[in-house]
């Protein structure tokens, strides 16, 4: 049975009832876990049976997940530079109810599909979708190979109001090799997401997150500078509203000489949404010389929503140059009568003002067609 | 075209502007002249509509209607324009786009066609041409890391292209170096025509060197103290405003 066979048997396979009660017995986070405080009420209840699919089974890739090259899936096209395997990851299983949902999926046996990106590739393309109701557990590891420069883009779209999605992806970038990851998260369910990149020596990673439209979406990123001169880039534009709930965690660790990391995460709030933000640069020691920066700027734009942000430094190391800073606040009054002095209508002026606060992220997008897309839809999502 | 009647102004509970009046007809240029405090900048933030100030007393009429009953964008698009002493800065708005979106939704307003990318483009040279403005200003974000100069001149610009009816120059002048203010000054005077008014205000007399005024205002303790034509710009030039004081005694009570 090949890998892809083996998720699809297994996302329409009950969970294993002892794992998921295991998880239960230990507990799922509670808003006394310190990183699920703003959380763990707003994941409601949750529903472990498999996706109900109306009709047949489905057949690949209406399952759950597509592996795109230029646009073909990619168990079509052998000559990609891309390998698909299997691939089993041990190690203990993660401790606490923090990570109940990655001990779930370990517990549960999730089958981990194993990309092995060997040389440049055309931009690939990982589709995630869930549109029928119940759980679905993704586990994905993507391994680029030394020296080789890919762009992955991540699109995570659909959703079931009664869906529970549980992605947990792993990236390890070898030495000199650089991704530049744009992730789109559109899903309009209940996501609990967990992302772990390493990065060897020379490697970069280039990642922009835009994230809108999810009722319930929690994404753990925890980036580990493990190589000499490593550098990670990290972008994020949350836009929130009605009573969307968003959570990212990123967790940057510095463990080697000299390494590099600049994170700039923006987020918007309007009507009852809320989003929260952690950002955590550790450091460890001796990993002198390092250089990491770390600044988190938030709009607000109803007296109802919530925006709830923690830049954290926690430094063991010497002669490092780390900074860290937060702003929450309103549309500039100045600004806005500026605009409108000179004739733009006041719902107009507040959605530019809106939109070109989120800029400096979407800058960071090379793509023109995917920037402007996201833009509009950005835009759209501030008129609404 | 303006007639502003015994306006009362106040700010936080704070009594700005005591009484001012002034009438503005289609073609002239009224300057505003005054010290410091004197209320000079309330009064173009009141006449484009900024919230936070409490008119208290009197009227504003502009082409007939009530001025301080429209939205900031409605007075626009009926041909007001503020020059500001403080342009703003606003990252990540583009300035063309944010001139083009202003000049349609005036247009709009007005009932009259939207001009599309190539024909804003054809406009915008001619107007940067005529105010010898570099072009490079229209690629960056609006105001955004210009020098007091360039905000000057892109306030120039922004009113050389919505050609408003009535524009109002706050402190144009403030922060310039003498080409700068030649500069300014060429925009305005190219824009005087029968049709438009203008109202000045400034600290110094030395705008009013290259732009002529038909009045000049002296402001006082939020009202007119004396108003005369524009060799009172010399003689304020000449004696200070202590001079004003010392002529009306009471005035500033």
């Amino acid at each position: 049975m090949s890998v892809m066979d083996a998720v699809r048997a297994h996302l329409t396979a009950p969970i294993n009832r002892e794992s998921a009660e295991q998880v239960m017995g230990t507990g799922l986070p509670h808003a006394k876990t310190e990183s699920w405080r703003y959380s763990a009420r707003a994941l409601g209840d949750l529903d472990f049976t498999p996706p109900h699919f109306e009709g047949d089974a489905p057949s690949w890739p209406a399952a759950a997940c597509d592996v795109l090259v230029a646009g073909e899936q990619l168990t079509c096209l052998p000559s990609t530079g891309v390998s698909v395997s299997a691939a089993t990851i041990g190690g203990e299983l993660p401790a606490g109810e923090a990570q109940s949902f990655a001990r779930l999926m370990l517990a549960d046996g999730t089958p981990c599909v194993r990309l092995r990106i060997e040389r440049a590739t055309t931009p690939l393309r990982l589709s995630l979708h869930s549109p029928h109701s119940g759980y679905h557990a993704l586990r994905l590891l993507i391994d680029v190979a030394p020296g080789v420069n890919v762009h992955l883009i991540e699109d995570l779209h659909g959703g079931h109001p009664a869906g529970i999605v549980n992605r947990w992806v792993d990236l390890r970038i070898a030495a000199g090799a650089s991704v530049q990851w744009l992730r789109w998260q559109r899903h309009a369910a209940r996501s609990v997401q967990r992302t772990d990149v390493a990065l060897s020596t020379e490697a970069r990673l280039s990642y922009t997150a835009v994230e809108c439209d999810a009722r319930f979406a929690r994404h753990d990123l925890n980036v580990r500078l493990e190589g000499q001169g490593a550098n990670a880039m990290i972008d994020g534009l949350v836009v929130v509203n009605g009573r969307q709930h968003h959570d990212t965690q990123l967790a940057l660790r510095h463990s080697v000489l000299g390494a590099h990391s600049r994170t700039r995460w923006r987020m918007i709030a309007s009507d009852r949404a809320r989003s929260v933000f952690s950002g955590l640069i550790h450091v460890a020691p001796g990993a002198d010389c390092s250089e990491a920066h770390l600044k988190t700027a938030n709009l607000l734009l109803s007296p109802h929503a919530e925006i709830d942000t923690k830049p954290e430094l926690v430094i063991e190391a010497d002669e490092v140059v780390c900074s860290h800073g937060a702003t929450v606040g309103q549309l500039d009054d100045k600004a806005l009568f500026y605009l409108r002095s000179r004739g733009v209508s006041e719902p107009e002026a507040r959605r530019m003002l809106t939109v070109a606060f989120g800029g400096d992220v979407l800058s960071s997008v090379s793509d023109v067609a995917v920037r402007e897309t996201m833009a509009a839809v950005v835009a759209a999502k501030v008129a609404q | 075209m303006l007639e502003i009647e015994n306006l009362h102004v106040s700010v936080a509970g704070k009594a700005i502007l005591k009484g001012l009046s002034l009438a503005i007809r289609p073609g002239e240029v009224h300057a505003i002249m005054g010290p410091n405090g004197a209320g000079k900048s309330t009064l173009g933030h009141v006449l484009a509509g900024r919230e936070g100030y409490d008119v208290t007393q009197g009227s504003v009429r502009y082409l007939g209607e009530d001025l301080l009953s429209l939205a900031p964008e409605e007075r626009a698009a009926k041909g007001v324009f503020l020059a500001f002493q403080y342009p703003v800065e606003i990252p990540g708005v583009n300035n063309t786009y944010f001139l083009r979106t202003a000049l349609n939704a005036q247009r709009k307003a007005r009932g009259e066609n939207e001009l599309d990318a190539m024909q804003f483009l054809k406009l915008t040279r001619e107007k940067l041409k005529v105010l010898s403005i570099s072009d490079e200003l229209l690629h960056r974000a609006v105001n955004e890391g210009f020098s007091g100069g360039e905000k000057k001149r892109n306030e120039i610009f922004q009113m050389a292209v919505l050609e408003p009816r009535l524009a109002i120059l706050d402190e144009t002048d403030s922060g310039l170096d003498i080409d700068a203010l030649k500069t300014v000054a060429e925009g305005v005077n190219r824009l005087r025509s029968p049709e438009r008014g203008f109202l000045v205000i400034t600290h110094y007399q030395r705008l009013l060197d290259y732009i002529v005024p038909d009045v000049v205002h002296v402001l006082a303790d939020g009202r007119i103290v004396e108003s005369g034509d524009k060799s009172l710009a010399l003689t304020l030039e000449e004696h200070g405003y202590a001079w004003i004081k010392e002529r009306k005694p009471g005035a500033a009570a």
